[in-house]
């Protein structure tokens, strides 16, 4: 009777463990098998669906990135170039350097406006004058006790015009008969052009936030 | 004594023939011989308790294993094979082991 | 329908249950083939078996049945390798499903990583290149190379209509010149002269016989427009040097000035934004 239970009791303790560590499956009927063995292909289906869709997401993210990459590159090449056209940053460049005495204190702000609309002309892209003022579209040229203004800042002789550009054809204009050396001779000054390969147009113009003015594009 | 070699008889030649079953007969195979266990212990309780016929051994045996391959046959045309082979082994199962226990009675008389 | 349920209630256990109980009970008691019982119970004791015959059948029906057990273990032994087999290609195949699993979760890992990280950069992107795009057309709008609208003056002027031999009475580069200075100083935020926008890059000048503006002739009357405060740019406009000057020249030499606020003008871009000579020196 004891024998009896005692391999009873050893019987179920084996079958227990054998259930328990069923890593191996070795317990498992085979319809279970079957059945797992089909969780897992389905399981394997949905990821693959999940990877490919994430590949997809992702693929889009690197050409989103990629074009907006090149928008980007494009965007910085011609921000340098409105920051030079704004005067936002300093610049370099071929051009030439003008002095402008003016003895008799006669050379007045017309003379020097006019002077930098033939400098404009001539293809100037950056121009600046005593190394304090940078001049854009907006700067305006006054005159005040007899001194003369540009953009409200006070500009003494002698004037030193920087500006970047084709120094051939900056010096040019400015020497061409009834330009701005011939105004300033005939006002007692004079003039002198130094052409060089590298100007510096170092100051500076800071823009303000219009108030009236709305962009119609961009 | 005949019986018992005629049984033995049977065994040794299956094993030794190797004899090939159809396939189709193939999955009747197991439930026949369960019912055919089920004629065997029947008639061998009958004997012990003095009852025995041959015309009745014969007629239940065939019969038996006749009717559990039919009713596995049905089951597999109608889609519930494996649930009816299942039903059937049960009822002969609990046939089977109510002869055992009259025959171990008679044996042991316990 | 409505009376039925009474006798229904008193017939119903008996009939469902009754099978019931008559099966099971049947099935565990009544094992023995009832045959046996019934021919024993109608055969004479005296009479000595029969047939030999049956006796005959009972031995082959014997012997079919060792043969059935035989074929049986056999088969089933023959078939236990394939089953093994069968179960470990089975076991083999969901290691290897399981394995792929792990494999494709780890990939998907990864990649929901890569994708969150690229999203969150981007998002990150999104927020500098609001930042670039606001700093272009702040920087387009100062530079002209972005059209504006809003309100502002009309600047409208033209040569004096008679004449005559006085040169005073036409309009010169540097009268326009003028003009537009006093258009900055009076608070202008975008010029446009005869709707050619100017930039630092523009020029008025006196090529010939007519004025040009960026290179192109104009012609009298020339219309100058401004954006700024419509309310005051008239009046500083006036109190400016090239104002007083205009004002001069209308009074003595019969040139046509006038100026007109309007709620809203328009001033194009200039699209030249392209340098050949200039290049940013930034600090380093």
């Amino acid at each position: 009777m004891g024998l009896l239970l005692a391999v009873l009791g050893f019987a179920a303790v084996a079958q227990m463990r054998l259930t328990r560590d069923d890593s191996d499956y070795s317990g498992q009927r085979r319809e279970v098998l079957i059945e797992l063995l089909d969780s897992l292909f389905s399981a394997a289906e949905r990821t693959l669906g999940q990877v490919d869709e994430l590949e997809r997401t992702r693929d889009e993210l690197l050409s989103s990135s990629e074009r907006r990459q090149i928008a980007i590159d494009e965007a910085e090449s011609r921000l340098q170039v409105l920051e030079v056209l704004t005067g936002t940053v300093a610049a370099t460049g071929p051009g030439v350097t003008i002095t402008i005495t003016d003895p008799e204190d006669s050379v007045a702000a017309a003379s020097l406006l006019n002077g930098i609309e033939e400098l404009r002309d001539a293809g100037a892209e950056a121009i600046e004058i005593n190394d304090t003022v940078r001049v854009v579209a907006s700067t305006f040229f006054t005159e005040q006790d007899g001194e003369v203004l540009i953009d409200g800042v006070a500009v003494r002789p002698p004037y030193l015009i920087d500006a970047i550009g084709s120094s051939h054809t900056l010096s040019e204009a400015v020497i061409f008969p009834g330009g701005l050396a011939d105004e300033i001779e005939r006002l007692g000054g004079t003039v002198s052009v130094e052409e060089a390969n590298l100007v510096e147009v170092g100051s500076l113009h800071s823009i303000d936030t219009p108030e009236y003015s709305q962009p119609t594009e961009g | 004594m005949i019986a018992a070699f005629g049984l033995a008889l049977g065994v040794l030649a299956g094993l030794l023939m190797e004899p090939s079953i159809p396939e189709a007969l193939a999955p009747y195979l197991p439930i026949a011989v369960v019912a055919a266990m089920d004629a065997v212990f029947g008639g061998l309780r009958a004997h012990l308790d003095g009852v025995f016929d041959d015309k009745v051994f014969v007629i239940s045996f065939v019969s038996n294993v006749l009717i559990a391959a039919t009713i596995v046959y049905l089951g597999d045309q109608l889609g519930v094979g494996g649930q009816l082979s299942t039903g059937v082994i049960v009822v002969l199962g609990i046939r089977i082991f109510s002869n055992v226990a009259a025959i171990r009675r008679h044996v042991f008389h316990a | 329908m409505t009376h039925l349920p009474g006798g229904l209630r008193e017939d119903g256990p008996d009939a469902s249950e009754a099978p019931h109980i008559g099966l099971l009970t049947q099935v565990m008691t009544q094992t023995l083939d009832q045959d046996y019982a019934a021919v024993a119970r109608r055969r004479d004791p005296q009479v000595p078996d029969p047939s030999p015959r049956w006796r005959i059948g009972a031995l082959s029906v014997l012997l079919v049945f060792g043969l059935m057990l035989g074929v049986s273990a056999l088969t089933t032994d023959q078939e236990q390798p394939l089953i093994a087999a069968e179960r470990a290609e089975l076991i083999e195949q969901i290691e290897a499903g399981q394995s792929k699993l792990a494999d494709q979760q780890q990939q998907l890992a990864a990649l929901s990583d890569e994708v969150a990280r690229m999203q969150s950069r981007l998002a990150a992107e999104l927020t500098d290149d609001r930042l670039l795009s606001n700093r272009l057309t702040a920087l387009g709008v100062a530079a002209g190379t972005i059209g504006v609208t809003g309100p502002g003056v009309v600047v409208t002027v033209d040569d004096a209509r008679y004449t005559g031999e006085e040169s005073g009475g036409v309009v010169l580069d540097t009268d326009l010149q003028l003009l537009v200075n006093g258009l900055w100083e009076a608070g202008a935020e975008a010029v446009s002269i005869d709707d050619h926008r100017l930039t630092s890059l523009t020029s008025i000048r006196l090529a010939g016989e007519a004025i040009t503006v960026d290179y192109r002739s104009l012609a009298p009357p020339y219309v100058i427009e401004a954006t700024g405060d419509p309310d005051t740019m008239p009046a500083r406009l006036l109190e400016t040097r090239g104002g007083q000057f205009w004002l001069d020249l209308k009074t003595n030499y019969g040139v046509q000035f006038e100026i007109v606020a309007k709620s809203q003008v328009s001033i194009p871009a200039d699209l030249r934004d392209h340098l050949l000579y200039a290049a940013p020196r930034r600090a380093t």
